[in-house]
């Protein structure tokens, strides 16, 4: 009763960094919503989001589940090592019909693209990168493993038919799968900077050879090496449920010795925010997030210009472009208002990058319209 | 407002407890009435008005039939069919139109669904038992509304019973104590029914609510796991319910009777409903099967009388067809019992024991499908014996991950904790100071454990990710 009590008088907070979202606030009484009954769910949920010991509470609890076994909650199951895996992405039935499901969505979006490019005649390509339960399908517990890993086929059979449709598909499979650096985070779902960083070398090749590009990035060895979040909770352990204990994850990033000097604007207005900001949480560390129109100018117009379409694995892609490149644009549909099509249209890209495609998959109501 | 919710346990309880014990004895029926309203009120204000509708007919009634005129039957009868009207109006009004929308689809489209008043089955029961028992003579009727108002609104057990009969608290209602011993047994019971609700009833809920929702993904399996999980679940949720209902009754000075003895140890369905929900079962048996004669008529007859029980009780429990089927079935079970298997089964008492748990859960999948389709194809899934792969991962997958819950939840259903307090009897330890922290230990646990899971099941992360 007594944490009771401080809760009700302690200052309220307003966002929760491992949940993500708001948490509910004191609404006032009015006849209306108390004769209706919503003043009072709001209350009994305002109660329980404020409770003065939540955080504690909260790791006391998932390290209890921890103990006694519970191995799978929230749609995350914590294989070997603690990696966190989501369980959604098991599927255990191939079929024709879940081939048709997974690459239809996908290529009739690329489709659209490469259409569009064609017309302003700049370069499309599908920008493949596998997951990260592929990359520790290994890591799964046995009950949760039938013998045989679909994904992978999936993709490849998405990346032969987008080629088949004259597509320009860069499959970064070998080049992570077969990768033993620490390139997926353990606890969260996104590759790591340094993931990253191979996907952009691989990208950065294909771009020299297919299109005789003279694009460079330094050799990883050769960059300013930073290491901060040491023991950085990520997404999918926040969503299983995080007890407390140490992760192994981290964050680790490097910067070129001389990045050139640019411009930055967040959906239209010009930010002063470093490209990877440390004081950020780690979610939003790099390029602050997921925003939906991000463009930097180095003024360098010897330099082509590159737009990536997708959701936060182009986060850590777009601080490196910024030294290749001379604009890097970025479009994240989830929160992109407008239509990418005519922002292709509308802008002087010599490069567009569909990172990753999975935004087409079943959610159309929250992807930005492609046309 | 419910039991397991953070504003009655950290707000309303401590307060309305605190509050008693300093009121002095002449007021606290009246303090306990308020509170009971707030307690109904909370979340839907309006529905105050069936509750007090509720008790005014029924207190007009008790004080018409509390004569020898000649009209005190139809008095009694005036009053039980209000009090049937009101309920079907409430809880039955719109089963009835959808059952009746594909003769008559304008009638249902017109229709503006019915709210459903809290805990209005167990209120309306416990009214009409009251009149009903005023009229056979066996209590003296309240003069004072206010006696009546908090008999019916008591709110441990105004939501989820048990339905209490005047007659077993009428000595208590103007003239308990609360002893300190009352106290402490009431906090011990409250907390167990609390960790058996929020702890066992809700993880199994969990598992049972993903199974029985998607039907596309039923197979031998899942299925079976499926209806385990709610057996254990209605089981700890109900049961819990009335734990601690009956804690605060005691809290109070009431004595509440039991209404559940560890039913899964029934080796008839006979048995089972002797053990199951005894508040609701003989208040049928009082107020419905012995006034239709009981067993002491023609065997046409006495089926006759089990089947109208049986129709009745389903009914009570919900307004769809799987529940009047349920109670058909029970009806049916019942029967086949009394006249053709006679007990035979239950000499044997683990063939007795299992056929009966096999045949109850049978019911609860009558009782747990969204549609009586539902229901029969679930059951035929169940019994269908076909191993699959994924149905075998599903099963695993469930029985591993909760193996803790299980574990619990399994030996939970036997009475261990009775033969714990037999033993320590026996050995003379129960009175002893040892045993006493013991127990408290272990109840200040399960409180710690419960208000945990309580706050941690507001947890809710919301992360962008696709796998």
């Amino acid at each position: 009763m007594l944490s009771a009590a401080v809760s009700l008088i302690k200052t309220d907070l307003e966002y929760s960094i491992d949940e993500n979202r708001f948490l509910a606030q004191f609404e006032s009484p009015n006849f209306h919503n108390v004769i209706d009954g919503t003043w009072e769910d709001n209350f009994e949920s305002y109660s329980l989001d404020q409770y003065a010991l939540r955080s504690k509470v909260l790791k006391l609890y998932f390290l209890l589940l921890d103990s006694i076994g519970v191995n799978e909650r929230n749609g995350i199951v914590r294989g070997r090592e603690g990696i966190t895996l989501g369980l959604n992405s098991l599927r255990n039935e191939n079929s024709q019909a879940t081939e048709d499901n997974y690459v239809i969505p996908r290529l009739d979006a690329m489709m659209v693209l490469q259409s569009v490019c064609n017309e302003t005649g700049c370069k499309f390509i599908s920008l493949q990168i596998p997951y990260k339960f592929d990359y520790y399908a290994d890591y799964y517990p046995a009950l949760y493993q039938d013998g045989k890993n679909i994904n992978i086929l999936l993709q490849d059979s998405l990346t032969k038919r987008a080629r088949d449709n004259g597509i320009d598909v860069v499959d970064t499979s070998n080049e992570l799968l077969n990768n033993s650096e620490y390139v997926y985070y353990y606890t969260d779902h996104h590759y790591t900077y340094r993931g990253a960083y191979y996907v952009y070398r691989e990208l950065l090749e294909h771009l020299n050879e297919t299109y005789q590009e003279k694009l460079t990035f330094p050799e990883w060895g050769d960059c300013q090496y930073h290491m901060i979040h040491e023991y950085f909770v990520g997404s999918g352990l926040k969503k299983f449920g995080y007890s407390g204990r140490k992760t192994k994850d981290h964050v680790e990033y490097v910067i070129p010795y001389n990045m050139p000097s640019y411009l930055r604007l967040e959906n239209g207005a010009v930010s002063n925010i470093p490209l990877i900001n440390e004081t950020r949480n780690a979610y939003s560390m790099f390029m602050s997030g997921d925003m939906a129109n991000t463009i930097v100018r180095t003024d360098r117009p010897q330099l082509p210009t590159i737009l990536y379409i997708g959701c936060s694995y182009t986060n850590a892609l777009e601080t490196m472009s910024v030294y290749s490149f001379d604009e890097m644009h970025s479009l994240d549909p989830r929160h992109f208002r407008g239509s990418i099509c005519d922002y292709i249209r509308n802008h002087d890209i010599d490069y567009v990058v569909l990172v990753r495609n999975d935004l087409y998959e079943g959610n159309p109501e929250n992807i930005a319209s492609i046309d | 407002m419910v039991f397991s919710s953070y504003v009655f346990l950290f707000i309303f309880l401590p307060i309305v407890c605190g509050a008693y014990f300093i009121l002095p004895a002449r007021a606290r029926n009246c303090f306990l009435l308020i509170a009971s309203l707030f307690f109904y009120g909370w979340n839907k204000p309006l529905l105050l008005v069936v509750l007090m509708f509720s008790i005014a007919v029924n207190y007009c009634t008790g004080r018409l039939v509390d004569t020898k005129g000649r009209f005190k039957k139809v008095y009694l009868i005036a009053g039980i069919v209000i009090n049937i009207v009101v309920l079907l109006y409430y809880k039955y009004s719109n089963f009835i139109v959808r059952s009746i929308s594909c003769l008559f689809p304008e009638i249902a489209t017109k229709w503006v669904p019915v709210v459903l008043p809290l805990g209005i089955s167990f209120f309306t029961f416990q009214g009409m038992s009251y009149t009903i028992d005023v009229y056979r003579g066996d209590v003296k009727a309240l003069k004072n509304p206010l006696d009546v108002a908090l008999y019916i609104s008591l709110f441990p057990q105004l939501v989820a019973g048990p339905i209490v009969r005047f007659k077993s608290i009428a000595e208590e209602f103007h003239n308990r104590t609360s002893t300190i011993d009352m106290i402490g047994y009431g906090f011990r019971r409250f907390v167990y029914g609390l960790s058996k609700k929020i702890i066992l009833a809700d993880t199994f809920g969990e598992i049972a609510d993903e199974i029985f929702s998607s039907p596309n993904s039923w197979n031998f399996g899942s299925t079976w796991i499926g209806i385990l999980a709610y057996t254990l679940q209605i089981y700890y949720d109900f049961s819990g319910y009335s734990d601690m209902a009956i804690g605060l009754g005691s809290f109070f000075g009431f004595h509440f009777g039991e209404n559940f003895n560890f039913p899964y140890i029934s080796t008839s369905i006979t048995e089972f409903w002797h053990r199951w929900h005894i508040s609701l079962s003989t208040w049928f048996r009082d107020y419905v099967y012995i006034p239709l004669g009981g067993s002491r008529v023609t065997i046409t007859r006495h089926i006759f009388n089990i089947m109208v029980v049986w129709l009745l009780t389903g009914a009570w429990h919900g307004a769809d067809w799987s529940f009047i089927v349920w109670g058909i079935y029970y009806g049916v079970l019942l029967l086949i019992e009394k006249y053709i298997i006679k007990n035979r089964l239950s000499i044997i008492k683990p063939l007795g024991w299992m056929s009966t748990i096999l045949l109850v859960m049978i019911g609860w999948v009558l009782f747990r499908a969204d549609t009586l389709s539902h229901a029969i194809e679930y059951l035929i899934i169940m019994f269908s014996f076909k191993f699959t792969h994924v149905g075998y991962i599903i099963f695993m997958r469930r029985l591993v991950n909760y193996f803790f819950f299980w574990l619990v939840g399994l030996i939970g259903i036997f009475p261990v904790s009775n033969m714990i307090t037999e033993f320590a009897s026996e050995k003379g330890y129960k009175n002893g100071v040892p045993y006493a922290i013991i127990e408290n230990i272990f109840v200040m646990v399960l409180l710690g454990l419960s208000i945990i899971t309580l706050i941690a099941n507001n947890y809710n992360a919301f992360i962008y990710f696709q796998f």
